[in-house]
C-alpha cells in the first residue's frame, strides 16, 4: 500500500486552521518591518530639516536591521502554529477524530507540517521584501546578500522550533507537558552544553571554543540569539545572521527533530492525548533530565578556580537535586510510592554527572596541552572584539582577515601562549593589562582560537611585529576599492562622489605617514575643526560586515580640498550673500561659527586651546556691534583669492530657519583682527 | 462485510479487549451493549482505525482497517465525545469532512440540515448536546459512508432527540444498505433499532444473536396440576428457568413454541398461559444459562 507524502486538500485544510494565528502574527510582523525604516526616515527629515549631519542615519543596515521583529517572530510563529495546529494531540476526542479521517498518520503530520511552513515563509519573505524596498526607498542601501543570509537564518531557525515542539507534541499528552518537554528539548542540550564550554572557559580562561566546534552554541541559531547575552565575546550583528555552518547545523538538527517527531507521531497511540507521559520509561527520562542540571552543579564547582565556598554550593546543589527529583514524580503521578520507587533511577543522574565531570577535565588538560611552538604554527589571524580592533571602520574590518605568517608574529603569540599556560597550570587565571583573541592555525591542519593575556610591552612589540606583515601594512595605507563601497557621503554636499574621485588619486600619491594623519580611525578619529577643511565619508560592506570609514579634506589634499570648497560654496551662495548683504535688518540668527582653518600655530596649541586661538562663536542678539564689526571683516574677504593651502575661515549659520556653511579666505592682517573676537 | 478476528487491545497492564471473534453481515445494525468498561469504544476504535490492534486483525472486506485510507474513507465514526473545530460551523465542517473523505456529498448534506432544521452556518459549539449529535450524525452520513459507527450515541439524548438521530440512521441504512455498528450501555437503547446484538463483558463478547431468533427463542410459561409435581416432570423440554411457587410454576423454555405448547397440553394442567418475553428478560435468562448474572453485566 503507497502511502502519499502529502494531502494538497490537508495542506489547505492547516492553512485555514492557523488562519487566525497566521493573519495576527503576520499583521504584528509586517507593520513592526515597517515601523523601524519609517521611523529612521523621519530622524533623516528631522536631521536635514534642522541642518544637522545624517551621515550615521545613511549608513547601510545590518542584517538584523531589515527586520528586527522576525528575530521575535522566529521563536513565537512555529511555537504558536504548532501548537494550535497539533492541540489535537492533546484531546482524547480531538485525537480520536483526526485518526479517523480517510488518511494515513504520515499524510496528515506532513500535510499539517506543510501548511505551518507556508505561514511562516510567507511572513518572512513578505516582511523582509517590504523591510529591503522600504529602507531602499528612504536612500539607505540593503545589499542582496543580506537578505538571502536573514530568510536563511530565519527559516533554519523558525523550522528548528516547528521540529522541537513537534517532537514534544508527540511525546506527551496535554499543554502543560508539552511547553515543558519543548523546553527540555529546545533547551537542556544546550543549557549543558554551554555550561561545559563556560565551566571550561572559567577554569582555562585562555579558552575560546571554536565556531565549528558542535558544542559551540552559536551554531544553533535561535539559542545563539538567546544564550549570546550570557557570553562575554561581542559577535556582530552580521556574524549572527551569516553564519554557513550556524544555518546548516541548525537545519540539519530541525530534520532530524522533525524525522523522530514524524516516526513518533505515526507510531503515537490516540489513547496518549490528555496524559503527561505515554509510558514509565518516559516518566523515568523526564524525571532524571529535570533533576540533571542541578546535578551538573557538583562537577562544576568541583573544576571551578579557588572557591573557597565550594563545599557549601556542592551540599545545597545536591539536595535541589534530590528535592526536584522527587518532587517531579510527586506532582505528576501524586503518589509517594512511585517517588519511593522512582529512587534507583537516582543513580543515572549520579552517572551522568560524573562523565560530565570526567569530560570537563579531559577538555581541560586538552586546552593546556595546547602549547604549538613557531616552528609548528602555520599562521596565526586576529579576531575582532580585542585591543587591536576599535569598531565598525573600514581597517578594523578589514584587518580582521589578515593572517599572519612572520615567524616574528607567530614566536610572539606561541611564547605568550606558553606564559599562560604556566601561569594557569599553577592553578590560577591569568590576568594582564592586555588581551588579544587569536586564531591558531597548525601546519598539520589543525585549528585552536585562544584569549592571550599579555603586559603592555608585549602587547606594544605584538603590534609592532604586525606591521611587518605586508598585507596589514598595504591595508593599513590603501583606500576601500570602489567594488566594496556602497555610499559616500559628505554632510554638505549631496554627491560626493566627484569629491572622492579626487580624493583617491591625492590620497595614492601622499607618504605612509600623511595617509595615517588623513584616514580617521582609533585614537585619529576625532574632527578637528581647525586643520580639517572638510571630511568625507565611505560606507559599505566587507566580510559580511558593514563598515563606515571618515577621511580628512586638508591642504595635504588640495585639489580635493579645492574641489570641496567650491562645490559648498556653490551651493551656499545664495544663502551666504543673502546673510552678508542684510545683516542689521530683523533676520533671526540662531547662531554663527567661525573657524579659522590652517592658521598660525600648532595642532597642539589649537587643541589646547582652540576658543581663544582660532574660533569665533556667536550666539548672541543680532543687534550686537560686535557681529556688526566681524561682518564688516568678512566683506572685505576676496573669494576669488581662496587657496585650500592658505588659512580660511569656515563660516557655518543657522539663519532664518536655513543652515548653510561657507569658505572665505582671510589675509594674514584680517586673521589678526578676527581673532580680537574670540570667545568674547 | 466488518470481521473481527482474534482482535486484542491492552492499554499498559489492562485488557481492555480480549481475542474478540465476530462478523457483522452487510446492510446489518449491529449493536453492541455492555457496562461501562466493558470494551465497547475500544472495539469500535478498531473497527474505525484509530487503534492499531495488539494482536489479531480487524478488516473490512478482508481488508485491515488500520492505516488504510481505502478502506476507512468507507467508514464514518461518530465517537461518545464529540469532536468539532475551535467556533466552526456546520459548513466549516462539511469542508474539513469533504477534504478528507473523497465521497462527501453536499446535496446530501444540505437535505438533512434543512430536514432536522439545523442552522448549518451557526457555532456548533453552540447546539445542544442533542443537535451536537445530530450534526455529528449528520456529518458523517453525508460521507456517503458504507460502514458507520456509533459510539454511544443516543446515550443522554432525551427521547425525542433519540428517536430524531436513530430514525436518521435507520433511514439511511435502509436507503443505501449500509452497515451500522451502535454500542450501548442500555439495552433498552438497542432493541428496537438493531438486527443484531452482542453482549461485551470484560473484554470479550459473551453472547451474540439476532434479535429475531432472540425474541422468538424463549417464551414464559405459567402452568399449574392438581397432583404436586417438580421441574423433572417437564423431561424432554428445555427449561432455562423454573420457579414454582404453591401449585403454580413460571417456566422459561427454549424451543418451539406451539410443539412446546401441544406437549405441556397433553400433561392436563389445570392452568397453562403462554406469555411473551421482553428483549431485557430474554437477555437476563440467557445470561443466567450462561452463568453470569445480568445485574453484574449492565448498569
Amino acid at each position: 500500500m503507497k502511502k502519499k507524502l502529502i494531502d494538497k486538500n490537508l495542506v489547505i485544510e492547516g492553512l485555514l486552521q492557523l488562519k487566525i494565528a497566521g493573519i495576527i502574527l503576520f499583521i504584528i510582523s509586517f507593520l513592526g518591518t515597517l515601523i523601524v525604516p519609517i521611523m529612521r526616515f523621519n530622524d533623516i527629515l528631522y536631521y536635514k530639516k534642522n541642518g544637522l549631519p545624517t551621515t550615521n542615519l545613511m549608513m547601510p543596515i545590518n542584517i538584523s536591521e531589515i527586520a528586527p521583529i522576525l528575530i521575535t517572530f522566529m521563536y513565537l510563529a512555529p511555537f504558536i502554529f504548532t501548537l494550535v495546529l497539533f492541540s489535537f494531540l492533546n484531546k482524547r476526542n480531538s485525537s480520536d477524530f483526526y485518526h479517523s479521517l480517510s488518511c494515513n498518520r504520515i499524510t496528515l503530520f506532513n500535510s499539517f507540517v506543510v501548511s505551518i511552513i507556508i505561514w511562516i515563509v510567507a511572513t518572512i519573505i513578505i516582511c523582509v521584501a517590504a523591510g529591503s524596498i522600504a529602507y531602499t526607498a528612504i536612500g539607505i542601501y540593503v545589499k542582496f546578500s543580506y537578505i538571502m543570509w536573514l530568510i536563511g537564518t530565519l527559516l533554519a531557525g523558525t523550522l528548528l522550533i516547528m521540529s522541537c515542539t513537534l517532537f514534544a507534541m508527540t511525546i506527551t499528552g496535554t499543554l502543560f507537558t508539552n511547553i515543558i518537554v519543548f523546553g527540555i528539548i529546545f533547551f537542556l542540550p544546550r543549557f549543558i552544553l554551554l555550561m561545559f564550554s563556560k565551566t571550561l572557559q572559567d577554569c582555562v580562561n585562555i579558552y575560546i571554543m571554536n565556531d565549528a566546534n558542535i558544542a559551540n552554541y552559536k551554531n544553533n541559531i535561535p539559542i545563539m540569539f538567546i544564550f549570546k547575552f550570557l557570553d562575554n565575546i561581542n559577535i556582530s550583528s552580521n556574524a549572527l545572521f551569516s553564519s554557513p555552518s550556524a544555518i546548516i547545523y541548525t537545519l540539519s538538527l530541525a530534520i532530524i527533530y522533525f524525522l523522530i517527531a514524524g516516526f513518533l507521531f505515526n507510531i503515537r497511540k490516540s489513547e496518549i492525548a490528555g496524559t503527561s507521559a505515554p509510558n514509565r520509561i518516559l516518566q523515568h527520562c523526564y524525571r532524571c533530565i529535570v533533576a540533571l542540571p542541578f546535578a551538573l552543579a557538583v562537577p562544576i564547582f568541583l573544576m571551578a578556580n579557588n572557591f573557597e565556598s565550594r563545599p557549601i554550593y556542592i551540599t545545597i546543589f545536591v539536595l535541589l537535586s534530590l528535592f526536584v527529583y522527587y518532587l517531579y514524580e510527586l506532582l505528576t503521578t501524586k503518589s509517594f510510592k512511585n517517588a519511593l520507587n522512582a529512587t534507583p533511577y537516582l543513580l543515572v543522574v549520579v552517572v551522568l554527572s560524573v562523565i560530565f565531570g570526567v569530560l570537563l577535565n579531559i577538555s581541560r588538560n586538552n586546552i593546556l596541552s595546547f602549547s604549538p611552538s613557531t616552528s609548528e604554527i602555520k599562521y596565526v589571524t586576529f579576531l575582532p572584539g580585542d585591543s587591536f580592533y576599535h569598531g565598525n571602520d573600514y581597517y578594523t574590518v578589514a584587518a580582521s582577515n589578515i593572517n599572519y605568517s612572520e615567524d616574528n608574529t607567530k614566536n610572539k603569540i606561541s611564547d605568550i601562549l606558553k606564559n599562560n599556560i604556566e601561569t594557569i597550570k599553577k592553578n590560577k587565571n591569568v590576568f594582564q593589562e592586555s588581551s588579544v583573541l587569536v586564531k591558531i592555525t597548525l601546519k598539520n591542519g589543525k585549528v585552536a582560537k585562544r584569549r592571550l593575556f599579555m603586559t603592555a610591552d608585549e602587547y606594544s612589540s605584538l603590534n609592532e611585529s604586525m606591521m611587518m606583515n605586508e598585507k596589514y601594512h598595504h591595508v593599513m595605507n590603501s583606500l576601500p576599492s570602489d567594488n566594496i563601497i556602497s555610499r559616500v557621503m559628505s554632510d554638505e554636499l549631496d554627491d560626493s562622489r566627484s569629491i572622492w574621485n579626487s580624493y583617491k588619486e591625492e590620497f595614492a600619491a601622499l607618504p605612509d605617514s600623511v595617509k595615517q594623519k588623513v584616514i580617521m580611525v582609533g585614537q585619529n578619529s576625532y574632527y578637528d575643526g581647525t586643520n580639517n577643511i572638510g571630511s568625507i565619508t565611505v560606507m559599505g560592506s566587507l566580510y559580511m560586515k558593514n563598515y563606515m570609514q571618515n577621511y580628512r579634506i586638508t591642504k595635504d589634499t588640495p585639489q580635493t580640498a579645492k574641489l570641496y570648497i567650491n562645490t559648498v560654496n556653490a551651493n551656499n551662495k545664495s544663502a551666504y550673500k543673502n546673510f552678508i548683504d542684510s545683516y542689521g535688518s530683523n533676520d533671526i540668527l540662531n547662531f554663527l561659527y567661525i573657524e579659522m582653518i590652517n592658521g598660525s600655530g600648532s595642532s597642539e596649541e589649537k587643541a589646547e586651546n582652540p576658543e581663544t586661538n582660532h574660533i569665533v562663536l556667536y550666539d548672541k542678539p543680532y543687534s550686537d556691534s560686535t557681529l556688526m564689526e566681524i561682518m564688516d571683516i568678512l566683506k572685505k574677504s576676496d573669494e576669488s583669492q581662496i587657496n585650500p593651502s592658505n588659512t580660511l575661515l569656515r563660516i557655518s549659520a543657522f539663519c532664518n530657519e536655513h543652515n548653510f556653511s561657507y569658505f572665505l579666505p582671510i589675509s594674514p592682517d584680517d586673521a589678526k583682527e578676527l581673532k580680537k573676537y574670540c570667545n568674547k | 462485510m466488518i470481521k473481527a478476528v482474534n482482535l486484542t487491545k491492552k492499554f499498559g497492564n489492562f485488557t481492555a479487549l480480549s481475542a474478540i471473534n465476530c462478523t457483522i453481515p452487510e446492510g446489518c445494525i449491529y449493536g453492541l451493549v455492555g457496562s461501562n468498561g466493558a470494551g465497547k469504544s475500544t472495539f469500535i476504535r478498531l473497527l474505525a482505525g484509530i487503534y492499531r490492534p495488539d494482536s489479531g486483525t480487524a478488516t473490512i472486506d478482508d481488508k485491515s482497517i488500520y492505516e488504510n485510507p481505502e478502506v476507512k474513507k468507507r467508514i464514518a465514526y461518530v465517537s461518545d465525545e464529540l469532536y468539532f473545530l475551535p467556533q466552526a460551523s456546520m459548513n466549516r465542517m462539511a469542508k474539513l469532512y469533504s477534504r478528507t473523505f473523497e465521497n462527501f456529498n453536499f446535496e446530501r448534506f444540505h437535505y438533512l440540515t434543512n430536514a432536522l432544521k439545523l442552522n448549518p452556518n451557526v457555532n456548533v459549539n453552540s447546539f445542544s448536546k442533542g443537535m451536537k449529535r445530530q450534526a455529528a450524525t449528520i456529518l458523517a452520513l453525508s460521507t456517503m459512508p458504507d460502514y458507520i459507527l456509533f459510539d454511544e450515541t443516543f446515550d443522554g439524548l432525551d427521547p425525542v432527540m433519540r428517536n430524531t438521530v436513530k430514525n436518521i440512521i435507520y433511514s439511511d441504512v435502509c436507503e443505501r444498505k449500509s452497515t451500522a455498528v451502535i454500542s450501548s450501555h442500555s439495552l433498552r437503547e438497542l432493541v428496537d433499532t438493531c438486527d443484531q446484538l452482542a453482549l461485551l463483558h470484560k473484554g470479550g463478547i459473551i453472547f451474540e444473536s439476532d434479535i429475531e431468533n432472540l425474541k422468538t427463542s424463549l417464551f414464559k410459561v405459567q402452568i399449574a396440576f392438581n397432583e404436586d409435581y417438580e421441574k423433572d416432570k417437564f423431561k424432554g423440554i428445555e427449561i432455562i428457568n423454573f420457579q414454582k411457587k404453591g401449585s403454580v410454576a413460571n417456566l422459561i423454555i427454549r424451543g418451539e413454541r406451539e410443539a412446546t405448547v401441544e406437549k405441556l397440553k397433553l400433561m392436563k394442567p389445570v392452568l397453562l398461559d403462554v406469555l411473551p418475553l421482553t428483549l431485557e428478560e430474554v437477555f437476563i435468562y440467557e445470561m443466567d444459562a450462561l452463568g453470569y448474572a445480568f445485574k453484574d453485566l449492565m448498569i
